[in-house]
């Protein structure tokens, strides 16, 4: 059973928009493992602030692009 | 499957191997005497042995099957080892009170010492058990 994360994210879908970049190549340029790009994508890992940036940076797009938050979860 | 979750599971399996094997060795030694005349005090260093061992053998294996990925860790691998490390600080905690009761008590120190003992091995079991619930379940 997967416990899943409140912060939603689309990085698989834009990896696939970047030339088809791997997982392994993804976690490479960020520096964390590529199981926790993995754990990422599908939920069951929220990064921190410093590794979202750092994702996003690679992809060449806003924090907001990449990871989600719903608004009736802010408050 | 992480380094990390690979390394916590093959932890795992050394403890439960070393300290079933003590078990054992505390149930021959007493050959139908009450356990608590075995003198344990050998077996308790003598069990670092094949935790060491079957440890060691592990690390090898995991680091042999994908030796790019030995020893890697994350925020993720440091944020699932404090949340378990929480859950073993319950544990030892626990057992360091009960033996303190048990000294208070007068109970013998074969049962103090194995209060302990239980208890810091236990914290490791739950410890390492619940890391690979978080990298399987997420946190």
């Amino acid at each position: 059973m997967t416990k899943p994360t409140k912060v939603t994210n689309n990085i698989r879908q834009l990896r696939q928009e970047h030339g088809d970049m791997t997982q392994a190549e993804l976690a490479g340029r960020v520096g964390v493992t590529r199981q926790t790009v993995n754990a990422i994508e599908q939920g069951k890992y929220s990064p921190s602030l410093q590794v979202a940036f750092q994702i996003s940076r690679v992809l060449g797009l806003n924090l907001e692009e990449v990871f989600g938050y719903p608004p009736d979860l802010s408050g | 499957m992480s380094f990390q979750a690979k390394s916590t599971t093959v932890m795992l399996a050394a403890l439960v191997g070393a300290y079933g094997w003590y078990g054992l060795q505390l149930f021959r030694l007493a050959e139908g005497s009450p356990v608590e005349t075995v003198a344990y005090q050998p077996l308790v260093f003598v069990v670092v042995v094949p935790l060491v061992v079957i440890a060691t053998i592990g690390h090898i294996l995991i680091t042999a099957v994908n030796p790019s990925e030995a020893d890697s860790t994350d925020e993720r691998d440091r944020d699932i080892a404090r949340r378990g490390s929480v859950i073993g600080g319950w544990i030892v905690s626990i057992a360091g009170i009960a033996a303190l009761f048990a000294a208070m008590a007068e109970v013998g120190h074969f049962w103090i010492a194995h209060l302990i003992l239980a208890g810091l091995v236990l914290a490791e079991l739950a410890d390492g058990s619940w890391r690979l619930v978080l990298y399987r379940r997420g946190t």
